[in-house]
């Protein structure tokens, strides 16, 4: 058999969102958040049964396909007029909770964290916890063996880099303790979802399993465990880290975002679908006033294309109107991502925008505490509340389960009807629009939430959130450029991200994958 | 007994980039030993930590683009290809195969790695095989059966 040289597994789609940041004079001025692939899936969905759409947009994403499930079936929840019962509103809930709390500990541990970090000072530890000085016996093994992956290489870290050496040993220590965790919240989806990822359980009206005492029961052992660890171990690192060592990185308002959030809510407490319900609440905030927070209007959503390589035609329009007809030659366009809007303006979406949105105390009085600010720092603390208080109202919702009552009001295929599913993934607010002619899908829209924070400049040229945030921001070194990816990563992107810098002077374009 | 995976990885909506979830589905139909587990890995990464490190022995099929003639078979050892797989980066969008495989070593938990790598035809839209690789598959399946046999006769 053949010998391989050169391998690319090209399975795992990759690179297709790249930001671009022009450097002058040790600080970001300007920055492109282009898409640079053409997801299609709307195409794909044209004419097709409707319930097909779960199964197919669950595969425009490897870590939420959870939530594009939940959104299709809200979706056609209200297309085929089907009432949810409360089993299958709470199955759907526990489904979407493990769903966040398994991202967000991977978001923290596996991908951001490491941006943090300094992990050669883990050589200098000196301390007697037998679990940290495995760690370091580990770590110092694999830097013999000179590949150190999957904790480096990353950047050469900067001044913001922690060093302390007990400090990063712990929290390599704590990387390790989290994919445990994070498996643990993966085999709970799976417990109600029958297998992650893709689950198959989502169904228009309800879900297709029942509430056993059994599945109840491996349901609660695993989420108690994860409870403990968001609470005293989780939470604590990122106050930890927050408050201490990163604290010049919050002042240093690095990643400061454009002060507009949108959270469509996320949780049903009562009628399936009804927005205004919600355990994780909706609305939405501008201009930094995070004292007032604004109901939701779904009518104000309107996605624009003149910087996007769809035909000009389809600008400004609900996404229930929307359309999808490239063009991938048209001049001045960027991106492949449209660029929504809420009425008229640029949102943040994701775990910031949802903690202040719902006004969660724990947050809300550390933003009081520390006078956080949306920054990167500011995005991981609001995830870790977040994940805190998902795991806690998980406990609640599982105790009202009602074994052996129905789970689903199944409902035929209408010939004609219109829905809408709004809900949060991990990573934030995730809209499908769907409208049926002849029983098939007619048009099928998926907002997605790096489509709102990542969305390139709109009609009137004003620039997307994630394009926003990295203005400003400090690269002393162009070749080392760690504060653009910790701002990108802090808003936690659904797509895969390259990193183009232009330098000005030497207009040599050096890439960084990121992802 | 040696507890051994087949993980078959890919987007089966990109024709022949699902190459290894097609292995998996027709295996399905085949009477295998009590001790082989099949997985349909689909897109995932990290999520595939808590099947990899449950296994003795992984068989991964997947397409690999060597840029060789389409339809042609690679079969080589996870170590074999350390850090050549990839630049070494963290995806923010997911761990990947690879990374997961990093990680599993890292925890003292990767099991013996085989991978069976198929250059496909066609990766453009489309949920079936190219002919040529839907030929293909019988041969494949051999392969596997082929690894699972030698892990056999070793233990």
């Amino acid at each position: 058999m053949a010998q391989k040289i050169v391998i690319d597994p090209i399975t795992r789609i990759e690179g297709h969102l790249r930001i671009e940041v022009e450097v002058d004079g040790g600080k970001v001025v300007d920055a492109r958040a282009a898409g640079t692939l053409w997801r299609g899936f709307e195409v794909i969905l044209e004419g097709r049964d409707p319930r097909d759409a779960g199964v197919i947009t669950q595969r425009i994403c490897g870590v939420c396909p959870a939530e594009h499930a939940h959104a299709s079936v809200q979706n056609l929840d209200m297309a085929f007029g089907a009432e949810v019962p409360d089993n299958g509103r709470i199955i759907r809930n526990l489904v979407a909770g493990s769903n966040f709390v398994a991202s967000h500990i991977l978001h923290f541990y596996h991908l951001a964290a490491l941006d943090y970090l300094d992990i050669m000072a883990i050589a200098g530890y000196k301390g007697s916890s037998p679990e940290l000085l495995k760690v370091k016996d580990k770590i110092v093994g694999l830097v013999k063996t000179g590949d150190t992956s999957p904790l480096t290489p990353r950047y050469n870290p900067d001044q913001f880099c922690v060093n302390d050496p007990e400090i990063v040993t712990t929290a390599v220590y704590h990387y390790i303790q989290a994919l445990e965790m994070r498996k643990k919240g993966q085999e709970m989806l799976a417990i109600f979802g029958g297998k992650m990822p893709h689950h198959t359980t989502f169904v228009a009206g309800g879900v297709t399993i029942q509430p056993t005492p059994d599945r109840i029961a491996a349901f609660r052992s695993r989420l108690l465990e994860l409870i403990d660890f968001v609470n005293n171990v989780y939470l604590k690192d990122v106050l930890l880290f927050g408050t201490g060592p990163l604290k010049p990185i919050h002042d240093a308002k690095i990643g400061f975002g454009c002060g507009n959030f949108l959270a469509y809510g996320n949780f049903d407490q009562g009628k399936s679908g009804d927005y205004t319900n919600r355990f994780l609440k909706s609305g939405t905030i501008f201009g930094g006033n995070i004292g007032q927070v604004n109901p939701l209007d779904p009518n104000k959503i309107a996605e624009y294309v003149k910087y996007s390589w769809y035909k000009d035609s389809g600008t400004g329009k609900h996404p229930s109107e929307g359309e999808t007809n490239p063009e991938p030659t048209k001049e001045g366009a960027y991106s492949w991502l449209k660029a929504p809007r809420y009425d008229n303006q640029p949102m943040e979406v994701g775990p910031l925008a949802r903690m202040l949105v719902t006004q969660d105390k724990g947050f809300m009085d550390l933003v009081t505490k520390v006078g956080a600010w949306p920054s990167a720092v500011a995005r991981h603390a609001a995830r870790a509340y977040e994940c805190k208080m998902v795991a806690e109202g998980m406990l609640n919702w599982l105790g009202e389960l009602k074994p052996g009552k129905p789970v689903c009001n199944e409902k035929a295929v209408p010939q004609s009807g219109k829905g809408m599913g709004l809900v949060e993934a991990a990573r934030g607010a995730l809209g499908h629009f769907v409208e049926i002619e002849n029983g098939k899908s007619k048009r099928y829209q998926c907002v997605v939430p790096t489509t709102w924070n990542c969305s390139p400049r709109d009609d009137k040229g004003v620039k997307g959130p994630v394009e926003q945030a990295l203005i400003g921001a400090p690269v002393p070194d162009p070749k080392n450029p760690l504060n653009v990816v910790r701002i990108v990563r802090s808003f936690d992107p659904c797509i895969a991200c390259a990193v183009h810098l232009i330098h000005p002077e030497t207009n040599e374009i050096l890439k960084f994958r990121v992802i | 007994m040696n507890r051994i995976l087949i993980l078959g990885v890919g987007n089966v909506l990109l024709k022949d980039e699902g190459i290894g979830v097609h292995v998996i589905g027709a295996m399905e139909r085949m009477l295998l030993p009590n001790n082989v587990k099949l997985v349909n890995g689909g897109v995932s990464g990290i999520d595939l930590l808590e099947v990899i490190e449950e296994a003795d022995k992984l068989i991964i099929v997947d397409a690999i683009d060597a840029g060789d003639r389409p339809g042609t078979v690679f079969r080589f050892n996870a170590d074999e290809v350390k850090g050549q797989l990839r630049e070494h980066k963290t995806s923010l969008h997911q761990v990947d195969l690879f990374d997961t495989l990093k990680i599993a070593r890292f925890l003292d938990r990767c099991p013996e790695t085989v991978i069976i790598g198929i250059q496909p035809k066609d990766i453009s839209w489309g949920m079936e095989l190219t002919p040529d690789l839907a030929s293909l598959v019988p041969r494949i399946i051999d392969l596997v059966i082929c690894e699972i046999h030698d892990s056999a006769s070793l233990n």
